[in-house]
């Protein structure tokens, strides 16, 4: 009957146990995904001094880690595709899946690029910070932004502007990308303006209802 | 020239030189499929990088979509021809590892510039500086690897991975920089010999540009 089928669908699903900071960083696409399937997790969130506590036991030495019924994956991007091959946020084809990977890659370029920049960026408002992170951004951040986000721009009006960087469909990359933009909203705003075609990209992946619900339930941090 | 016409057309670009393009050249070889390796001289780069997604080689043309970014070139071949590992899981866990990798080549950077040439530095500065805590930290992690997968040749599961063909790659680029770069990793280079010396993967190297 239904109930069994239920049972034993609950008995086949792994168990899943996500550990990060309590923060959305490089962690926040894994638990989207986990939310936008409805897939139970458990979501461990280390505060303070957690982390450098149980750091030297971890299974690789850095967060976040995922636990698929106890094995361990590490690294944000293998998680993220993990999951997103499990609950279908991949795109339809290899190739789609292929290039969500690309834009993966190209992120994490950017993130490279971006590094100078964003400790003073989270620091602006220290005492005497506002000078270097003047300094930084317009030559580290703004650089950067422009390389990334003309990319971004010339691949999402390639892919016909249509809510989704890749295909038909909400992909990883949609997930990592509009919640990035929040991040820099919050931190720089104004410094995403201009790009016109990320701001619809970003409303119209915002609008997906069961991420709207999460973004409103989810603990809130700046980043 | 019979086409096989469910095989669809691939085309590989990038510079001539192994780098970021030779592990995607051999998975091609290794699975024996044809593609065409696009190989242009560095000075004619201006000329096609505006034609490139990410304006960045390499790029794979599979009939005529083009796929930017070594990596997403690499996993995409390899899980069409089984060089993934034998499970999703699996498959993950060599991301993870290639992702690791790339940190370590951004850790290496400054010291894998001056030894190719492309920028000005201290050779031995930069070698104890960058690469050598950095070996150690990485290819620790992999002499474990190696040795947990039961040195049977490669460092997850026991098929031929792509993350295999990175390393071994890898390998022979430092130890042309650094003769003995590997040395204090004997389960590495073990690994390493029984990769390269895969029939197919063997015949390549040994006939490649």
């Amino acid at each position: 009957g239904v109930s069994q089928a239920t049972e034993e669908k609950k008995n086949m699903s792994p168990v899943y146990k996500f550990t990060y900071f309590h923060g959305r960083g490089i962690g926040e696409v894994a638990r989207q995904l986990f939310f936008l399937s409805d897939t139970p997790f458990e979501d461990v969130r280390l505060v303070g001094e957690e982390w450098m506590k149980i750091k030297d036991q971890s299974p690789w030495g850095h967060l976040p880690w995922l636990e698929i019924d106890g094995k361990v994956l590490c690294q944000s991007f293998a998680i993220a595709r993990y999951l997103a091959i499990q609950f279908g946020f991949v795109g339809k084809t290899p190739f789609e899946s292929a290039m969500v990977d690309a834009l993966g890659d190209q992120y994490k370029d950017y993130w490279n690029d971006m590094k100078p920049f964003f400790m003073p960026m989270y620091r602006q408002n220290m005492e005497g910070m506002k000078e270097e992170f003047e300094k930084k951004k317009k030559d580290v951040g703004e650089p950067a932004r422009d390389k990334f986000y003309g990319i971004l721009t010339k691949e999402y009006k390639k892919n016909g502007s249509n809510g989704h960087m890749v295909g038909d469909s909400l992909t990883w990359i949609d997930l990592v990308v509009v919640d990035h933009m929040g991040v820099m909203d919050h931190y720089v705003p104004g410094f995403l303006d201009g790009f016109e075609e990320m701001r619809d990209l970003q409303k119209k992946v915002n609008a997906n209802p069961k991420l709207a619900e999460w973004i409103k339930k989810r603990p809130h941090t700046p980043q | 020239y019979l086409s096989l016409s469910n095989m669809p057309n691939y085309k590989l670009t990038y510079f001539e030189a192994r780098g970021f393009a030779e592990v995607s050249r051999q998975l091609f070889h290794l699975s024996g499929t044809p593609y065409v390796d696009n190989r242009i001289q560095r000075e004619r780069w201006g000329e096609f990088k505006s034609m490139t997604p990410f304006e960045k080689v390499p790029v794979l043309e599979i009939d005529g979509k083009v796929l930017p970014q070594s990596f997403a070139i690499a996993r995409y071949i390899a899980r069409e021809f089984g060089f993934a590992g034998r499970s999703n899981l699996e498959a993950a866990w060599i991301d993870a590892y290639a992702d690791q990798f790339k940190d370590y080549l951004e850790y290496i950077r400054p010291f894998f510039k001056v030894a190719i040439g492309a920028s000005q530095g201290d050779f031995e500065q930069l070698k104890k500086e960058f690469a050598e805590p950095n070996r150690d930290k990485f290819f620790g992690f992999l002499e474990k690897l190696a040795k947990d997968n039961g040195l049977n040749g490669h460092f997850v599961g026991d098929s031929l991975t792509w993350f295999d063909l990175l390393i071994a790659d890898h390998i022979l680029t430092m130890e042309n920089f650094v003769p003995g770069f590997l040395d204090a990793f004997p389960a590495v280079l073990e690994t390493r010999e029984k990769i390269v010396n895969t029939p197919k993967l063997k015949e390549w190297i040994e006939k490649r540009p």
